[in-house]
């Protein structure tokens, strides 16, 4: 018994070593706040060590670990709106799509040296940060974490088609946002 | 072919995606190029810089925090589970022993109740035979 137990915990320590880092910046990306983002990540193994003995193992940890990560950064990221301004968190939500305006770089200056790579990199991140919460995760999981379409409708619990449909929007709205940026600083 | 045109294709399309007329118009136009190098945008999402990452220092004070394992102190739901019938067996048994304790008690308060009636009635009927004496 105590064998088992020990292979359990084992186990577990494994995934907490592969999954802590990328968990960490995920949750860091929704929230915007590295205190929040770890309480966060220590939040997601707590809730899934609670349930890790009844975790039939149908879908990848490692997915599940996300879908536990991305909900409660959610909850979390709404309780910090609510208090800072119920009405904009409510308006981003509600309305996606239709909330495709021009973005505003924090140093205006940068399109002078958009050639350099960096900078252009910064504009990218300021234009995903203006992008609704679901765009962007499909943003991340899909370029930046690696997964395929199936992982991330498992982790976001969205058909792969929904997937498909939002990685789309997200690309073009993310164009749409380097674009009018572009023509607003064209030299 | 206007530049116009080329950048409304490239905000619908990938790079790889156009045909070769519009690719050497690229080539051959500076602002275009510029337009195309910013909506790249495949290539640039897989890198750092475009995604927030935690400090070195905050990474370190995560892995202390998770070094403690403090999720273990919590008991698994399973675990949970399990005990809820033993639980419940543990009420069942307390509740019926409060209650046999609480109907005996009450069989002694109707028995004495009963022997009161009794004593009292034995002796208003002595009075009554004493009184017609």
């Amino acid at each position: 018994m105590k064998k088992h137990n020990d292979n359990i915990i084992d186990k577990f320590d494994i995934l907490v070593e592969k999954t802590k880092q990328p968990l960490f910046r995920l949750a860091l990306n929704i929230l915007k706040d590295e205190e929040m983002a770890m309480d966060v990540v220590q939040d997601t193994y707590v809730k899934a060590w609670e349930n890790w003995t009844s975790f039939r193992g149908e879908s990848d940890p490692k997915t599940w670990l996300y879908r536990i990560t991305i909900n409660l950064s959610i909850n979390q990221l709404k309780k910090k709106q609510r208090v800072i301004n119920f009405n904009k968190f409510t308006n981003e939500n509600i309305k996606d799509d239709e909330k495709i305006h021009d973005f505003e770089p924090e140093d205006p200056n940068t399109i002078e040296k958009y050639l350099n790579c960096k900078e252009r990199k910064y504009i990218i991140k300021n234009a995903i940060d203006d992008l609704p919460i679901n765009q962007k995760l499909v943003l991340q999981l899909f370029y930046y974490e690696g997964f395929h379409y199936r992982e991330i409708s498992e982790i976001l619990d969205i058909s792969i088609s929904a997937v498909e449909s939002l990685l789309f929007r997200a690309r073009r709205n993310l164009k749409l946002k380097l674009a009018n940026y572009y023509k607003r600083n064209e030299l | 072919m206007k530049c116009e045109e080329i950048q409304k294709t490239l905000i619908e399309k990938s790079i790889e995606e156009l045909s070769n007329t519009e690719l050497s118009h690229i080539n051959n136009c500076d602002a275009c190029k510029q337009f195309a190098m910013l909506l790249d945008i495949e290539k640039q999402l897989k890198d750092d810089e475009c995604w927030y990452q935690p400090s070195e220092y905050n990474l370190k004070i995560l892995n202390e925090r998770l070094q403690s394992r403090s999720w273990q102190k919590v008991v698994p739901k399973r675990t949970l589970i399990n005990t809820i019938p033993w639980i419940a067996a543990i009420i069942t048994l307390i509740l019926s022993v409060y209650i046999f304790l609480i109907s005996q008690t009450k069989n002694i308060n109707n028995n004495i109740d009963e022997t009161h009636y009794y004593y009292t009635d034995v002796m208003f009927t002595n009075y009554l035979n004493n009184d017609e004496q």
